[in-house]
């Protein structure tokens, strides 16, 4: 039997072997086997077999030889995606302009889709939201009509024993910002609610720790997990113990952080107490929810009503001489509910929804147009290569197919990019703007749809281009570089990008708008003095600390003034029923009022028009009243000073007492210049009234140990109970944190406004230098200098311009009336507010068209005569 | 007289560095000794043929392997070319690959050989002392 080789060897020859080079590899190898065999026997020929066998395993041994090529579409489309990478190569700054450009489209209207559809989605987390409605009242008080979020107290459970439709009701009140204290820490702003035992059956927010029936029993506290986190140091903390006020609170469950789609904002729910709540029908406190049976409607449950409330109804007419009408709102629905009295919900407006809608598809349209017109850009200087591949035989679908490789590429560059970018953009709208997006927005299906859609957008646009392009350009056309897009095209694109310029100006103008409005805010005479005044926040319902307080303070020496009141920029004022001296006799009216010490008016340095003063020294003045200048006008008075006013000046508002007008006060605006002024009547705190904030009006020179004196003489009084200090104009610059907000969201909106304008501009150069490129190495080699060169492709431009400013001029006006009447104090419109944007357009423009206009001139004339 | 060889020459290898330069006809050493085999092996070159021929010359061990390597790359540069001869009993049946020299592999190593024997002429010497 003749020797053969190690079967596995040969096995593993003949499959990584090339078939075409098999027999002859195979066949050395055997005959050398054989030959060895005979000289040195079969182990050794073996071994030198197998080692021969692994020194074949070269490269060109197992790879498919050159004549195997096969011609394959993927062959083809390696091909294109080469080109398409070096064509992106070679026009680096057109590239990274189109794709960097087109990414901050996307990202900036990734994140406005994200936060609509975060505003849509308010309260939609709820299981039950289709069927939860929040009962709110609408009460007519002579003729005044006003909308409170509250409700009488026993209206929700009125409403569970009379009406079968109604499964469940909640209500919570407001318990302000109680002082929480574990050990050592005391915390001071953490919103609570004092909530029944049904708000967490009837609210889906998620609990950590305890289940639903947390509030069940009195004296239970359900903290959220950030509040648990700051006071415990750990989430894990059912059955601690947790001072609250006074009260003494065992927490008996931990929520989750609230989503950021919540309308309610609480840090704390605490177990509603019966005993200590005046469950009675006067009592407009509550907030009531009602959960409607799975198949109720609300019209029936309405339709019941007018039965159920009919004692109350009466009550309130022979009472108040008022009527009281239920009115409710769907759960998802209150987050855009208009304005209410005394509504803690979180609000926003349909309106800034409707147009942060049309800013995302007017965003979306620039960023796509820009993309279009650089792609074009493109095109047009690489038409030689269409010409190229037409003559070896290619058709219009193998140019479609090299730009469809040139898009697959851009997407690759754009989509990393937009992520990036929209993630970076959603942290700072959270740090810088207070801006909160709701995670969960993300596997919503719009949002998902719009980022698949868009980039099929950016794949489309580049077929687009194919289709354009490869369509009616004959190959000599391409050579030649005759070939021009059509005019109609142009058109639109220009009209597009004016457009786009025009908004910037206008983004422009509204930023110079709301500059001024704000200076002019800060400038106004608001009729008090906000300068070196400390406003103290007191925690105390005795009268006679406070007053302690007020001694101890005057006797410090860098303190010129103190003063009491019941009022504070920012806090709800509080309206009364006065009766008022007319032609007709007295007749009852509401009025915001406010009791004060003695030194107030001069702490806060507000004038008296008319009349005089509070005064110590005068026995009677706990009965006399001071009107403001708006007051004294409403009531139709000329002379102010005897009139006669009756109000609850003495314990609690039970007894009215009757007095005088002593004197007049111009007008201050406590509230912020949104609004009007309204009438006002002051008084003397009279004993029993306690004065919560504390104005301290200090000399010019404040040394540096003020607060601390101050804090010192408020240890003394108050042990344990933290200090609450302001200075009195931050606390008033306060009132306009939505406005500066709107500012923050104009200034990013302008950023990237000018960005996609400046962008547009310059897209739409780079097309018009490649497509005069020839005629500017014409006029080049006939004479023209540079200047001359630079001011032509500057002209057509700056025609451009011009026409944009006529259109921004109705725009700016329009849309700085829409933002300026949101105040009731405002400023003129300047020729400045329309003059400098334009300049300042003009300057982008001139920047950005200049890039392109210095190239025209600075090319070799040669360059572009011999391309013909 | 000195001068203008010494010009001719400088000419000449300039005119050969760039043809190999230009055309990448540049040949290894290893490929330069299996050329002269085929060539030395007229209508019995093959694999095995090669590596014994090699073998036997010049006393150096040849893997088989790098023998095919190279009458690829030689076939690839067209110095080469090959066919399959008939069956055979001694490997199985399997057919040998056959290679003859075409007519730019003689030149080139007409070419090599000239410049070599001319490098060589130019140690004096080498030349002073053989003879």
């Amino acid at each position: 039997m003749t020797p053969t080789p190690p079967k596995w060897a040969d096995k593993l020859l003949a499959w990584y072997c090339n078939p075409d080079l098999l027999e002859e590899i195979q066949g050395d190898a055997h005959e050398l086997y054989f030959e060895r065999v005979a000289t040195d026997g079969k182990r050794t020929a073996d071994l030198k077999y197998i080692f021969d066998v692994l020194r074949f395993f070269r490269w060109s041994n197992i790879r498919e030889g050159e004549n195997s090529f096969k011609p394959s579409r993927w062959n083809l489309l390696s091909f294109n995606w080469k080109v398409a990478a070096r064509s992106a190569g070679r026009h680096k700054v057109l590239y990274c302009i189109k794709t960097i450009g087109v990414s901050i489209c996307l990202a900036f209207t990734l994140i406005l889709t994200g936060f609509v559809i975060h505003e849509l989605s308010y309260d939609k987390f709820n299981e039950h939201h289709s069927k939860i409605y929040r009962v709110t009242s609408r009460v007519d008080f002579h003729d005044h009509v006003t909308h409170y979020a509250v409700t009488p107290f026993p209206i929700g459970g009125a409403m569970l024993d009379g009406i079968p439709e109604v499964k469940r009701y909640s209500r919570f009140v407001s318990h302000g910002q109680p002082i929480y204290r574990v050990g050592d820490k005391i915390l001071d702003k953490e919103v609570t609610l004092v909530a029944d035992s049904s708000f967490l059956k009837m609210f889906s927010y998620a609990l950590l720790h305890g289940d639903r029936t947390a509030l069940d029993h009195p004296n239970n506290v359900v903290v959220t997990e950030m509040l648990a986190t700051k006071l415990f140091g750990t989430t894990d903390v059912i059955g601690k113990q947790l001072s609250v006020g006074d009260d003494l609170l065992h927490v008996s469950g931990v929520l989750k952080d609230l989503p950021a789609n919540s309308h309610l904002m609480f840090d704390a729910l605490i177990s509603w107490d019966v005993s200590r709540m005046q469950d009675d029908w006067g009592n407009l406190n509550a907030y009531t929810y009602v959960q409607l049976k799975p198949d109720a409607d609300l019209a029936a449950v309405k339709g019941k009503m007018p039965k159920l409330l009919k004692t109350f109804h009466e009550l309130v007419a022979r009472e108040y001489k008022a009527t009281y009408e239920p009115v409710f709102v769907q759960l998802g629905d209150i987050h855009f509910s208009g304005p209410l009295d005394e509504d803690i919900a979180i609000k926003g407006s349909l309106n800034n929804v409707f147009i942060l809608g049309g800013i995302i598809a007017l965003l979306l349209l620039m960023g796509i147009v820009n993309f279009l017109n650089l792609s074009m850009a493109e095109v047009t200087t690489s038409l030689k290569k269409i010409g190229i591949i037409r003559i070896f035989g290619g058709t219009a679908g193998s140019h479609r197919n090299l730009l469809l490789a040139d898009g697959l590429i851009a997407v690759a560059t754009i989509v990393p990019a937009t992520a990036f970018l929209a993630y970076a953009g959603w942290i700072l709208c959270d740090h810088y703007m207070s801006i909160v997006i709701e995670p969960g927005v993300i596997r919503n299906p719009i949002f998902l749809g719009l980022t698949a859609g868009s980039i099929l957008m950016i794949l489309f646009i580049s077929q687009f281009n194919a289709v354009i392009y490869s369509g009616p350009a004959t190959t000599m056309q391409s050579f030649k570089n005759m070939f021009r897009p059509k005019n109609s095209g142009r058109l639109l694109r220009n009209v597009l990008v004016g457009l786009q310029f025009t908004s910037s100006i206008a983004m422009i103008a509204l930023i110079l708008v709301t500059r001024d409005q704000f200076a002019f805010i800060q400038d106004s005479d608001k009729g008090f003095d906000t300068h070196n005044v400390v406003l103290v926040k007191v925690r105390d319902a005795r009268p006679e600390k406070v007053i302690t307080f007020i001694d101890e303070l005057r006797r410090l020496r860098s303190i010129s003034k103190v003063g009491g009141s019941t009022y504070a920029p920012g806090v709800l004022e509080t309206k009364y029923v006065f009766q008022v001296e007319s032609k007709q006799g007295m007749t009852e009216l509401l009025v915001p009022m406010m009791a004060c010490g003695i030194d107030y008016f001069d702490a806060l340095n507000i004038r008296l028009s008319k009349g005089r003063n509070f005064d110590i020294n005068n026995g009677d003045d706990h009965g006399a009243f001071i009107v403001n200048e708006t007051a004294a006008r409403q009531f139709g008075w000329t002379d102010a000073i005897g009139k006669k006013i009756a109000g609850p000046v003495q314990g609690g508002g039970e007894a009215m007492i009757e007095g005088e007008v002593i004197g007049v006060v111009q007008d201050f605006n406590f509230a912020s210049l949104h609004s009007k002024i309204e009438p006002m009547i002051i008084f003397l705190a009279p004993r029993g009234w306690s004065t919560e904030f504390v104005y301290i009006k200090t000399n010019a020179m404040t040394s540096p140990d003020l607060i601390p004196s101050i804090n010192s003489v408020y240890e003394r009084l108050w042990e344990n109970v933290p200090f609450e200090w302001q200075f009195l104009d931050t606390q008033y610059l306060r009132l306009y944190e939505g406005d500066q907000r709107v500012r923050h969201i104009f200034e990013v909106g302008l950023l990237i406004n000018v960005l996609i304008a400046g962008l547009g501009i310059f897209s739409i150069s780079a097309l018009m230098a490649n497509l005069r490129a020839k005629e500017m190495g014409i006029r080049k080699v006939v004479g023209a200098n540079g200047a001359h060169l630079f001011f032509l492709h500057l002209k057509s431009f700056v025609l451009f311009l011009l026409a944009c400013m006529l259109i921004a001029c109705p725009l700016i006006y329009g849309l700085s009336f829409l933002w300026l009447s949101n105040f009731a104090y405002r400023i003129q419109l300047s020729a400045s507010h329309f003059l400098i944007p334009g300049a300042l357009a003009g300057m982008i423009l001139v920047v950005v068209v200049g890039y392109h206009a210095l190239r025209a001139t600075r090319v070799n004339p040669v360059e572009m005569l011999k391309n013909e | 007289m000195i001068c203008y060889t010494n010009i001719k020459y400088i000419h000449y290898i300039h005119y050969c560095i760039t043809n190999m330069i230009l055309k990448g006809n540049y040949l290894g050493e290893f490929q330069e000794l299996v050329l002269l085999s085929v060539a030395s092996l007229p209508d019995k070159a093959y694999g095995v043929s090669i590596m014994h021929y090699i073998t036997q010359e010049t006393g150096r061990a040849v893997n088989i392997s790098a023998v095919h390597e190279v009458l690829k790359r030689l076939q690839g540069k067209g110095y080469l070319k090959s066919s399959m001869g008939g069956a055979t009993a001694e490997r199985g049946g399997r057919r040998k690959r056959y290679f003859i020299l075409t007519a730019s592999g003689r030149k080139i190593l007409e070419k090599t050989m000239k410049l070599k024997l001319q490098l060589y002429k130019q140690v004096p010497n080498f030349v002073f002392k053989l003879s």
